[in-house]
């Protein structure tokens, strides 16, 4: 088999050729960063890579493998972390100048877990800075750029993360989401994004960027892929607090289950406004694909739509404010622009707004609640747009201009408000050939039902399939 | 003694930006005061909702947990 070939597989085709020995790990790693060597000048997906440790991994991962001791489907894969996961004795930047020379003395647990499932870290990759943003076009370590077209971003925050997977130089990443940070990538780089419903994945050895928001989860080539991810790093932490005592389900066994009588919501507030005609083109005809597969779709009802964003709002910005403050008032000049901007803005929030917004939060939350008595999951569009050009800052839908920013995490962000699991996936290309990713929006724990339909739409499709013009 | 509609006006950024450890005469805050205000423009919409009886959670938990 080819060297680029192995590079480009997702992880279920890579796990069973390393399973039966058919290749060996050091190929599959030879062949990531002989591909890494060849594209990330131009894509600029990582702020560290780890060549020399990967290939002793590799090899070792090889001796225990031929000795019998195949760990299950992660042992010998290529992953990124996004450059706010700890790995012990590696820099930790959050792509910021203020932790530019952090060291990391422990494993996060995310780390910790792939790696006891046999993943091999290959790097870390680039992210906006301090995770506060959704295109990683960052002023410490440079734009990560779309592999679609590289003069776009790749969204954000985990863009590193969602170029690197796209462009086949790792075969899955971590990514976090605070307010669509592992979806946004996902979607503008044609790839899987899954986060996970809060208190799944472990934060712990993680940069926080708000506490109450922040999700761990992987961006992938495909829906069974993020089942194997999730599955390793899935389970209760007694390191975060956040996380439940309530089993990990097998979530690879919700791969290939049947769809047919499974019910789907469309949103009838919100979600379906103020999108690009491509994105609305796309979305609706992967509703109707949907349906074609048996699953009953439905208008649902989410009366406090109007309010997330004024809820969002006060806890991100409150959240970080609280973590960032010493910095921001000793080495504010450390800062981007952009992020000490948005911090600061924090910085004034007063207690009353931020303790009001967690109580609309659970009213909100009580919406998608009673929405999800009336279906299985939620369909929506990840994002209203496709992948705009490095450096803008505003786009024009329907005529009007808006801050990219807000358009950009307007329909992700209302799933972190309220915790649920959600997970975007291609479903189309717009006229310039930029990805389109649909979001299902699933239950608490309900992540078996988003990879269910998730699996079943991706094995009726081939948008997931399509490489990017490298 | 209160007021009917309380908001951060674009004569209270000064003092509202002494108060976090900022410096209004800056350039840079210049630049961060329009942000202040939209902010707390939209925050001040949470006014709209009654939330009576409402409490802040934030964390699912399994049933007899």
């Amino acid at each position: 088999m080819a060297t680029r070939e192995l590079a480009t597989l997702p992880i279920s085709a890579l796990g069973r050729l390393l399973a039966t020995r058919e290749v060996s790990p050091v190929e599959v790693i030879d062949s990531v960063l002989s591909r890494t060597e060849r594209l990330e000048p131009r894509l600029n997906c990582y702020v560290t890579l780890l060549g020399d440790a990967a290939r002793a991994a590799a090899r070792m991962a090889e001796r225990e493998i031929g000795a019998g001791n195949y760990r299950g489907p992660l042992h010998g894969i290529p992953v990124a972390l996004k450059d706010i996961f700890d790995v012990a004795g590696v820099k930790t930047t959050a792509s910021s100048k203020i932790l530019a020379d952090s060291v990391a003395t422990a494993d996060s647990t995310v780390a910790r877990l792939l790696q006891d499932a046999g993943a091999i870290i290959v790097g870390k990759t680039n992210l906006h800075e301090f995770a506060f943003g959704v295109t990683t076009n960052n002023p410490h370590y440079g734009p990560t750029r779309n592999p679609w077209d590289t003069t776009r971003v790749p969204g954000g925050s985990s863009g590193g993360s969602g170029a690197a997977v796209a462009a086949s130089l790792c075969s899955a990443a971590t990514g976090t989401d605070t307010g669509g940070s592992i979806r946004i990538p996902a979607s503008l780089c044609g790839i899987v994004g899954l986060k996970p419903t809060f208190g799944r994945v472990s934060k712990a050895g993680v940069v926080p960027l708000s506490w109450t928001l922040d999700h761990m989860g992987p961006l992938s080539k495909s829906v069974e892929d993020a089942a194997i991810f999730l599955q390793a790093i899935a389970g209760y932490d007694a390191a975060d607090p956040t996380t439940v005592r309530r089993p990990v389900p097998n979530y690879r066994q919700a791969v290939g289950l049947g769809v047919r009588g499974l019910r789907l919501g469309v949103p009838k507030q919100h979600f379906f406004s103020g999108l690009q005609e491509d994105v609305q083109r796309a979305v609706r005809a992967a509703i109707d694909h949907f349906a074609s597969l048996g699953v009953a779709v439905e208008e649902v009802s989410l009366p406090h739509a109007d309010y997330i964003n004024p809820a969002f709002a006060p806890i991100i910005h409150a959240e970080a404010a609280a973590y960032h403050e010493r910095w921001l008032l000793e080495r504010p000049q450390d800062y981007g622009k952009e992020t000490r901007a948005r911090l600061e803005v924090g910085l004034t929030v007063l207690g009353t707004q931020y303790v009001n917004a967690q109580r609309a939060r659970a009213v909100i939350r009580g919406d998608f609640e009673q929405a999800l008595t009336q279906v299985d999951a939620l369909i929506t569009p990840t994002i209203p747009a496709v992948a705009m050009p490095i450096g803008a800052d505003s786009i024009t839908i329907d005529g009007e201009s808006k801050e990219l920013r807000s358009v950009y995490n307007r329909l992700t962000s209302p799933v972190n408000l309220v915790g649920l699991p959600a997970v975007s996936l291609p479903c189309g290309f717009s006229g310039e050939g930029l990805p389109i990713g649909l979001q299902l929006i699933g239950g608490a724990f309900g992540e078996e039902t988003l990879i269910t339909l998730g699996h079943a739409y991706e094995t009726t499709t081939d948008w997931h399939q399509r490489q990017p013009p490298l | 003694m209160t007021t009917q509609n309380p908001q951060v006006r674009a004569e209270d950024l000064p003092c509202l930006a002494r108060m976090v450890g900022l410096d209004p005469s800056s350039e840079h805050f210049a630049f961060i005061g329009p942000q202040i205000l939209a902010f707390h423009a939209a925050a001040a919409r949470l006014r709209e909702l009654d939330l009576r009886g409402v409490e802040p959670t934030v964390i699912y938990r399994p049933q007899g947990e």
